[in-house]
């Protein structure tokens, strides 16, 4: 019996596509596979959804099914609002800044350094080095740079004239820029390394065509660049978007979420739960809020933009 | 009547063997424990080699002693340890605000009969009050003293010379004194670690503000005694003489300390040797005797001083057989000996945690090698540190008290604000307990 075609819409246009046969063989060559990611996906988030439901702290070993106490007080204690809007503000201020920093920086270093010549690799290579260190490492080199009496940041703006020295980890308002300068500078590489090789991808037809209508630098930007790049910038943002909005690692090595909670990311509140307070339930429930978070948001973003972008170069 | 006989026979036998149940300390050869601890550099050097030594006494024992981080790593390892059932060393150093919270969940185990079964070994009476008292949860010693510190002030003895003042004992001569140093100086008089409420709590318990009242689950912070040592703080901080550190605190402080740029530094006791030979070197370009303080007075003659620093535990996991728990409680009572206690001291800056140590003729010797490199530990009375309220949330409304208090102190935050959003924090806190 034949089987019936698939009709789908791609591009504007209908197309009609026959379902690929089903093997046996291909499933059980998936298996291993599927079952590993099982284990350390899949398993993990049933058993953080079971934890959710208990009132398991880390120090013992006995715990009791409580229903939805924590969820309860996920939304109804004042100690998990005032602590969860907080992180959930900061996380999200960190991410739009680190988005920006990283994708717009890049594209422009990536326009910037869009030259085949060994100088420019020099270049490349050099703004991409930091991605090559680890990020503790990074960060105890910057928690000395940025040392409110003795870090070299403020001893160099000394020499420009700025003599009050900044308070760079201390202060409410500079330690997320802090964090933010950071990692800006260690992943701002990456995504100049994407965007080039996304840009060396675009004919060259679209911009001699372009020139010979008359379009400006500017206006092929606008009209040929940025179109053209909008599937490597939507990759770009899914994946930054994602990463920032996990970001710890950083904030652990620098501030330590603090001054105040003023970088109490969403990440370090979820440990500072688990580890400190050892309360491995209401720790659950706030990663499992978070997890549907990411999810929504990623989504809703991809559903959203995916209209925008453009595949065919 | 022969079945009654043998009834109450054996009830006797059931009871006889309930009431003289006691600790099995067998410790076969071969036994071999993991020990945790967080102690680097010469500290180390010394607990190894005392450990080596003890293993040397003791055959039949194997000590593997793993330096596994500062104490959040520790406690961070021990939680995870703790809840895969495996892997939990059989002896290990923690902090000892923990311990309330870790006894409350039964992850320790009661030292008592440990120090019943091993009554030759360790006299435990000779440790000082303050210092056990802290490691009891109830009636259960569920912890003994070793590494431990206070929160003191170091001073530029030579420049306080040469101003002819001495610092103060009592609360209430702190302005005077600050007043003086500061116009002499005219820089900071005493930096202040802000990012432990350790360090600063000790002034508000002596003029009567606690932070934790036991009784009606709410804080003691709620006072106007409180608000106004608060208050007098800020006012210190105003005038510049007091600074509130809460950036790279430890650097920070002894980099201003030894360069001159301070006085004065409310800091941990167990930094006292690397002061002083980083300040008689002149390793930061300043030349200077280093002298120490307790905490002042309060008002009405209150004297806290808080036991602080590390504390032994023996985790009461399941993975650890008891002759290994035997070994660690081996391993405890030689550690907190008065000998090894004097030679560990004499290293470390940390307390000694005997009072044998001080006033037994046969440690005569070593007691005075310890003044000898640090003369000024003889000034700090081991016998006014107390305990702190033992409360499993004090660790955590600890945090909230040193983040509103850096707010105030070192961002100019308001006071009056600052103060009541903090009190209503700790009260939230303990009531979702």
């Amino acid at each position: 019996m034949k089987k019936k075609l698939t009709t789908m819409e791609i591009g504007g246009r209908t197309v009609h596509i026959r379902p690929e046969k089903f093997y046996w063989s291909d499933f059980f060559m998936a298996l291993p596979a599927v079952l590993i990611l099982v284990l350390i996906t899949y398993y993990p988030i049933a058993e953080l959804i079971r934890i959710s439901f208990t009132d398991w702290r880390l120090t013992s070993n006995v715990y009791d099914y409580v229903g939805f106490k924590n969820w309860n007080w996920l939304f109804t204690a004042k100690t998990s609002t005032r602590y969860l809007s907080n992180s959930l503000r900061i996380t999200v201020i960190y991410t739009v800044g680190n988005i920006a920093i990283d994708l717009g920086i890049g594209l422009l270093l990536a326009h910037l350094f869009n030259r085949l010549t060994k100088p420019f690799a020099a270049m490349r290579a050099l703004i991409f080095m930091p991605r090559y260190i680890a990020m503790s490492s990074c960060g105890i080199i910057f928690l000395w740079m940025l040392n409110t009496d003795y870090g070299v940041i403020n001893k160099m703006l000394e020499w420009v004239g700025v003599t009050e020295h900044i308070n760079w980890l201390g202060d409410d308002q500079n330690a997320l820029i802090s964090i933010l300068i950071l990692t800006g500078w260690h992943g701002i590489g990456y995504c100049m390394m994407i965007y080039l090789s996304a840009l060396l991808g675009i004919s060259k037809d679209y911009y001699e065509a372009s020139s010979l209508d008359g379009a400006t630098g500017l206006q092929q930007f606008r009209y040929i660049t940025l179109p053209l790049l909008s599937p490597t910038t939507l990759f770009l943002f899914i994946t930054t978007f994602i990463s920032s909005m996990k970001v710890y690692q950083s904030v652990d090595v620098m501030t330590g979420g603090g001054p105040r909670q003023k970088t109490e990311v969403m990440v370090y509140y979820i440990y500072r739960l688990a580890f400190d307070d050892n309360r491995l339930d209401r720790a659950s429930v706030v990663a499992l809020l978070f997890f549907v978070i990411l999810l929504l948001v990623t989504a809703s973003t991809l559903r959203v933009t995916n209209k925008n972008v453009h595949y065919e170069a | 009547m022969k079945k009654l006989f043998a009834v109450v026979m054996a009830m006797m036998l059931l009871l006889s063997c309930g009431a003289f149940a006691e600790l099995d300390t067998t410790i076969p050869e071969g036994t071999s424990f993991v020990f945790w601890h967080s102690f680097t550099g010469a500290n180390e050097a010394t607990l190894v080699a005392q450990i080596a030594e003890f293993e040397a006494q003791n055959p039949g024992i194997d000590v593997q002693e793993q330096y596994i981080g500062g104490y959040n790593v520790i406690h961070t390892e021990l939680a995870s340890a703790n809840a895969a059932k495996v892997g939990v060393p059989a002896l290990s150093v923690i902090n000892v605000p923990r311990l309330t919270s870790y006894a409350n969940d039964a992850l320790v185990e009661d030292l008592t009969p440990y120090i019943e079964a091993f009554a030759d070994e360790i006299n435990f009476a000779d440790f000082y009050d303050g210092m056990v008292d802290m490691m009891k949860n109830g009636d259960h010693q569920t912890a003994l003293p070793f590494g431990q510190s206070g929160q003191i002030f170091y001073y530029n003895k030579t420049l306080l010379d040469s101003l002819n003042v001495t610092f103060p004992t009592k609360t209430e001569d702190m302005e005077a004194f600050l007043e003086t140093v500061y116009n002499a100086t005219q820089k900071p008089v005493i930096e202040i670690h802000g990012t432990d409420n350790a360090y600063f709590y000790c002034l508000f318990t002596n003029m009567g503000a606690y932070m934790i009242d036991t009784e009606t689950n709410t804080t003691g912070l709620d006072s106007d005694v409180a608000k106004d040592l608060a208050a007098k703080l800020r006012s210190w901080v105003d005038k510049g003489y007091i600074k509130w550190v809460i950036n790279d605190v430890a650097n920070t402080m002894l980099l201003d300390f030894t360069s001159g740029n301070c006085a004065s530094v409310l800091y941990t006791s167990s930094v006292y040797a690397s002061y002083k030979q980083k300040a008689e070197s002149g390793a930061n370009g300043l030349t200077f005797e280093v002298g120490i303080a307790n905490q002042p007075f309060g008002a009405n003659g209150t004297n806290h001083q808080y036991v602080a620093g590390a504390t032994m535990i023996i985790p009461a996991a399941e993975c650890n057989t008891q002759a290994q728990k035997n070994a660690a409680f081996k391993l405890i009572c030689f550690l907190t000996a008065p000998e090894q206690q004097l030679e560990w001291a004499t290293t470390s800056s940390y307390y000694v945690t005997r009072k044998s140590a001080s006033t037994d003729p046969q440690y005569a010797e070593a007691y005075a090698a310890l003044l000898e490199k640090l003369p000024e530990m003889a000034t700090i009375d081991l016998n006014s540190y107390v305990a702190k309220t033992k409360h499993e949330l004090f660790d955590k409304c600890g945090d909230i008290f040193e983040k509103y208090m850096s707010a105030i102190m070192a961002d100019a935050g308001d006071l009056e604000e600052n103060w009541d959003i903090m009190i209503e924090e700790i009260n939230d806190t303990l009531a979702d307990r």
